[in-house]
């Protein structure tokens, strides 16, 4: 068994490889320390480049383009040489705000937490979800259901609708999720299953699974589940308080993974969900 | 034209800009790209296999559109301008920051072979599959397989090189 190319890393992380290479290369990343920086690091800058993009998702459309696409009264393109020149010379004054100012090797975080938390979403619909009239939002309500169960603890007995106890917990779970849904099993994270509660988001019901780690890096994590009638999404950052989350929808159902490991973490975690769950 | 057709062109209008903006660099230009490419669906509509992915047919006919841009002009690339950047002189210093890593990002992103650029805003930035991405690149799979790999890196190189050059700037300034 090949220790994997940058390649099949790469594609490991984006989902695209099968079940016998993606259990090799976890595998590997299980035993490879610098294998799994390298894994994070690359998810991190993937994650930065969707941050630097997904501005533009949240940027009212220009009347010109819906008025294209109706195919109505089509106005000539702008020449935009001249204005692009006196862009350029301001942005170029700008640049003076490099000097001075030290990016961290943290920033991926600090910028997608800003960026995804400020202004999560990633399409017009999606704006209107998280910045609800009443200030109250899905986003909001996970990362207080995250807290909720960080500050309990597993032992709080009263938090826990289905305890990791029951013989039967990955049924009784499964009974109130998605067909075909299972318990994501996170052990090569050495994360571990404590439980389940089945909670109310927004009006709608949703199930949380909790897992807790040794590793503080990675800390306690949460795992959201539940029912949407909105288009699929893709995987998308948030941010709340010092709780990062990534969130997704794919046929009629939302997903969520929460918990305050940085991005890196949660990414590959979230492609490992995903690939469980067939979520992706 | 139909009500229908359009309201699909509307929905994908948003991604088709991002993904103009990371071919284009400029945001003017993005939405010239993407205007044009609207006006050229509306045109070619009939061509529209129904069953199959419609921001599929989009993304290629403005990745279509953008190559004979590029042979037309002849452009060699240049670090075009990036309107996301808008560093007010009010911002909190946290969100310049965060906007300068931002910029950084698109900034390295415009220095990557265009090929490599458009395999990295479908897959990486726009969440597709690789096969998806490669039907709109109208490559093999395998292609885009190893053009996002020489992306990814050439993209992680470049930001490991501009964090180290901004320390040895700034270590130079403290000195």
């Amino acid at each position: 068994m090949q220790k994997p190319s940058d390649e099949r890393l790469i594609a490991y992380l984006d989902g695209e490889v099968d079940e016998r290479e993606r259990a090799e290369i976890a595998w590997w990343l299980e035993q490879d320390e610098g294998l799994r920086e390298r894994a994070g690091r690359l998810a991190e800058n993937a994650a930065l480049l969707r941050a630097a993009f997904d501005e533009v998702l949240r940027e009212p459309l220009p009347e010109r383009l819906i008025a294209a696409a109706r195919g109505e009264s089509p106005q000539k393109p702008q020449k935009v040489t001249n204005l692009a020149v006196h862009r350029m010379k301001r942005l170029l004054g700008q640049r003076r705000w490099w000097i001075g100012v030290p990016v961290a090797a943290s920033i991926a975080g600090l910028v997608v937490g800003y960026f995804a938390g400020n202004q999560a979403g990633t399409d017009l619909a999606e704006q209107q979800e998280v910045v609800s009239p009443a200030g109250g939002t899905w986003l909001d309500s996970i990362a207080g259901y995250h807290k909720l169960f960080v500050n309990a603890g597993v032992n709080d007995a009263a938090l826990a609708d289905v305890p990791p106890t029951e013989g039967d917990a990955a049924h009784k779970v499964a009974q109130k999720l998605p067909p075909d849904f299972r318990v994501p099993n996170l052990k090569p994270w050495g994360l571990a299953f404590q439980g389940a509660r089945f909670i109310f988001i927004e009006g709608r019901p949703g199930t949380q699974l909790f897992y807790t780690t040794d590793n503080k890096a990675l800390g306690p994590l949460t795992v959201i589940v539940a029912n949407s009638n909105r288009g699929d999404l893709q995987p998308t950052f948030a941010r709340r308080d010092d709780v990062n989350m990534i969130y997704w929808r794919h046929h009629g159902h939302a997903y969520a993974l929460v918990g305050t490991a940085d991005i890196g973490y949660l990414w590959n975690i979230h492609n490992d969900i995903a690939w469980q769950l067939d979520a992706i | 034209m139909s009500a229908s057709f359009s309201d699909q062109l509307i929905a994908v209008l948003p991604r088709l800009r991002r993904f103009a903006r990371g071919l284009a660099g400029s945001a003017a230009e993005a939405d010239d790209l993407v205007q044009a490419a609207c006006e050229r669906a509306l045109t070619r509509a009939h061509q529209f296999q129904e069953g199959t992915r419609f921001d599929s047919w989009m993304f290629r006919i403005v990745q279509t559109i953008w190559i004979d841009h590029l042979r037309a002009r002849d452009i060699r690339k240049e670090g075009g301008e990036d309107e996301g950047m808008h560093v007010g002189t009010d911002e909190p210093v946290r969100r310049v920051e965060a906007r300068l890593a931002l910029d950084e990002v698109r900034a390295a992103l415009r220095e990557l072979p265009g090929d490599q650029r458009t395999a990295l805003l479908l897959v990486t930035v726009d969440g597709l599959s690789y096969k998806e991405a490669a039907e709109i690149a109208e490559v093999p799979v395998g292609t885009i397989m190893s053009r996002l790999a020489r992306a990814r890196l050439a993209l992680q190189a470049r930001l490991e090189s501009g964090k180290a050059l901004r320390r040895s700037r700034d270590n130079a300034e403290a000195e």
